[in-house]
């Protein structure tokens, strides 16, 4: 079960700082912070800086994204921010709009 | 499933959550939390703000507000400093409240059982935390009640005295023994007054820090043994003042006390033990000598 989910319905405003892992399926604007997994599920908004180890978008996501390891926007997911991280998918049907510094 | 939030334990929130369904909060959360699900506060969560709901389940600490539309429950372990009002109310045995109570229809038609509290103490957490802290701090400064009363302890030993930030006196003592005195007046209660006053008549204290003798003028005839006692009495101003532990080791001080004046060595507090009869029977020999 992971850590923190953030239900559908509900909306936190403010920071969030976890060192787990963090499920949005609800609202989140401000600030998230991870030291693990993000997972921003179909229908979750987040609109936040985000830092986490690795985040997935399957929902919307606003702000600039720190990952130290992985950035994954899926299919339907959509991302608006600039993005920073060692690695970066964008699946076939995302969408992505940002600067991309991949640390080369 | 998908509409049960959960704050996990490793999680701080600060800001508001809210919204719709049930949420269960294990970790932090620095603001009102309010939903129309039920709200579990598990037991080693902590929320900072007010709480509202369908059903609160309360395990975990909360300062705030409870407000439940159908009740609000705390179990065992609940610590809760906030009011709380619900149309049900049940707080089992183990829970601390501090607030008001409110139970019944919201409309007030029942009056409040006013402050129910179950128990009227802070929580514990606070309380350590209070207590760890003024020992840190302690060491090296301040005068703060708790120190006081650690210090003699350590004095009682014959080593040097502690406090040596605040205290001015302390200085002086080392420099030269018939100067400081100063206060003592402050620890010392009026018995006290014989042993002190002498020191202060003697020297004109370059007036450190604390309050100068305010209960007892010098009385005459006592300055005779000033020079060694001032000594020892101004370090113990500057070491405690604190009545009830000086007057524990009366003994066990004035004979430091002795030593380091003695030795040249800063006196520790013997302050109180003046009280004793025999503490100051010793001293005044000590004086003579």
């Amino acid at each position: 079960m992971a850590g923190t989910v953030i239900g559908e319905g509900l909306t936190i405003e403010g920071e969030l700082v976890t060192d787990d892992e963090v499920v949005v399926q609800g609202t989140v604007r401000g600030i998230l912070t991870s030291g693990d997994v993000v997972s921003i599920a179909a229908g979750g908004v987040v609109e936040a800086d985000i830092q986490a180890a690795s985040l997935s978008v399957g929902g919307q996501a606003t702000g600039n994204v720190t990952a130290s390891d992985r950035i994954d926007i899926q299919a339907g997911g959509r991302l608006v921010g600039d993005v920073k991280a060692a690695r970066l998918t964008i699946a076939d049907g995302a969408s992505f709009k940002g600067n991309v510094d991949m640390d080369v | 499933m998908s509409d049960t939030s959960i704050i996990g334990r490793a999680t701080t929130i600060r800001g508001h959550v809210r919204g719709t369904g049930a949420i269960r909060v294990d970790g932090r959360v620095e603001g009102d939390v309010s939903t129309d699900g039920d709200v579990e506060v598990g037991p080693e969560a902590q929320i900072r703000g007010s709480v509202s709901g369908a059903t609160l389940r309360v395990a975990g600490a909360v300062a705030g507000d409870l407000t439940g539309g159908v009740a609000v429950l705390l179990e065992n372990g609940a610590r809760v400093v906030g009011d709380l009002s619900a149309p049900r109310i049940g707080v089992t045995e183990g829970a601390l409240v501090r607030g008001n109570v409110e139970t019944g229809p919201s409309d007030g038609a029942r009056p409040a059982f006013g402050s129910l509290s179950a128990v009227r103490r802070e929580p514990e957490v606070a309380r350590v935390e209070t207590g760890r802290l003024d020992v840190g701090r302690t060491a090296g400064r301040s005068v703060a009640a708790g120190q006081d009363r650690r210090i003699p302890a350590s004095l009682a030993g014959g080593k040097i005295p502690a406090p040596g930030a605040k205290t001015t006196p302390n200085n002086d003592a080392k420099t030269s023994s018939p100067t400081p005195s100063t206060s003592a007046k402050e620890t010392a209660p009026a018995t006290t007054a014989k042993t002190t006053p002498s020191g202060r008549g003697k020297a004109t204290p370059p007036a450190p820090t604390r309050a100068q003798a305010t209960r007892d003028a010098p009385r005459p005839g006592e300055r005779q043994a000033a020079p060694v006692r001032s000594g020892s009495v101004a370090a113990s101003t500057a070491g405690g003042r604190s009545f009830g532990v000086a007057r524990g080791q009366p003994a066990a001080e004035s004979a430091s006390a002795r030593e380091g004046t003695r030795s040249g060595r800063i006196a520790p507090p013997p302050v109180v033990p003046a009280l004793s009869k025999g503490a100051r029977v010793r001293k005044k020999k000590a004086g003579l000598r």
